[in-house]
């Protein structure tokens, strides 16, 4: 699924959706089952108004990409990466620390990884000047 | 300018960590497989960057920009390739460990995962840096 100003919302309505209550869960189940619907309605609304940006910009099906887009698609995951391997270091001694299990330490590190991109990604697309 | 407040940054990063690792190794009373791994791991990002370091100093003493349009372009590619890698890893280690509990292998532990993720990942990107940058085209 290529990146786009409706995709965004889309990812990030699954993202919430599916991917943090499991994250949550790994950390406390009474939490996430607290959580759960209000993250639930908020995924809804972000996917109602990706779809509805899609129809919008006639982006339901096809996306366009030139060379720009790949330069931005490149650049956000570069960046990611950096922020990922920082991240990664920091977050496995606190995890080594306080004695994570496997499961905690890799859902948080993929979810961020998910995120760093899609935030990097917007940031230089709004930018413009890539 | 830019630039030279670039390396300056990477330089004082670079002298921070190490003397991180030293007061860490100074600090710890007996050091075990998993200290040294602390110790080994930042150990080697340091020398690789002090290497990227040395190679953008010798541009800006001959009058050359540190970076330019294609190396940034190479930089990029790689850590694209690199960040898709990382993900194949990580996914790999949680499939290793699922199999490594019903074959009664070795299973991994939080810190070796660790270890392993940030190592292999370090290694892929200079890895693919390199391999661009000998390849050229992009």
């Amino acid at each position: 699924m290529k990146l786009t100003r409706a995709t965004y919302f889309i990812i990030i309505g699954f993202i919430l959706m599916s991917v943090i209550p499991t994250d949550i869960r790994g950390f406390s189940e009474e939490l996430e089952d607290q959580l759960f619907l209000p993250l639930l309605i908020l995924g809804i609304i972000l996917l109602i108004i990706g779809i509805a940006l899609a129809i919008k910009d006639k982006e339901l099906f096809h996306v366009i990409s030139d060379e720009r887009t790949k330069r931005v698609d490149r650049s956000a995951v570069y960046y990611s990466w950096w922020l990922i391997f920082i991240f990664a270091y920091i977050y496995g001694v606190i995890a080594h620390i306080k004695n994570f299990t496997i499961f905690q330490y890799m859902s948080i590190l993929l979810t961020v990884m998910i995120l760093s991109m899609i935030l990097f990604h917007m940031y230089f697309n709004f930018k413009g000047e890539e | 300018m830019k630039e030279k407040l670039q390396i300056i940054v990477m330089t004082l990063v670079g002298v921070a960590v190490i003397l991180g690792v030293i007061f860490y190794a100074l600090g710890s009373q007996n050091l075990e497989l998993s200290d040294l791994t602390l110790i080994i791991i930042p150990l080697i990002l340091v020398v690789a960057t002090l290497a990227l370091i040395w190679d953008k100093i010798k541009n800006l003493r001959v009058g050359l920009p540190s970076e330019d349009e294609r190396a940034k372009k190479l930089h990029w590619k790689a850590g694209a390739y690199t960040y898709y890698s990382t993900i194949w890893i990580a996914v790999g280690i949680m499939w290793y460990n699922i199999f490594a509990e019903n074959l009664n292998l070795h299973v991994l532990t939080a810190f070796q995962v660790i270890a392993a993720i940030v190592l292999l990942s370090a290694i892929c990107f200079f890895v693919f840096n390199f391999y661009f940058m000998r390849k050229g085209d992009i």
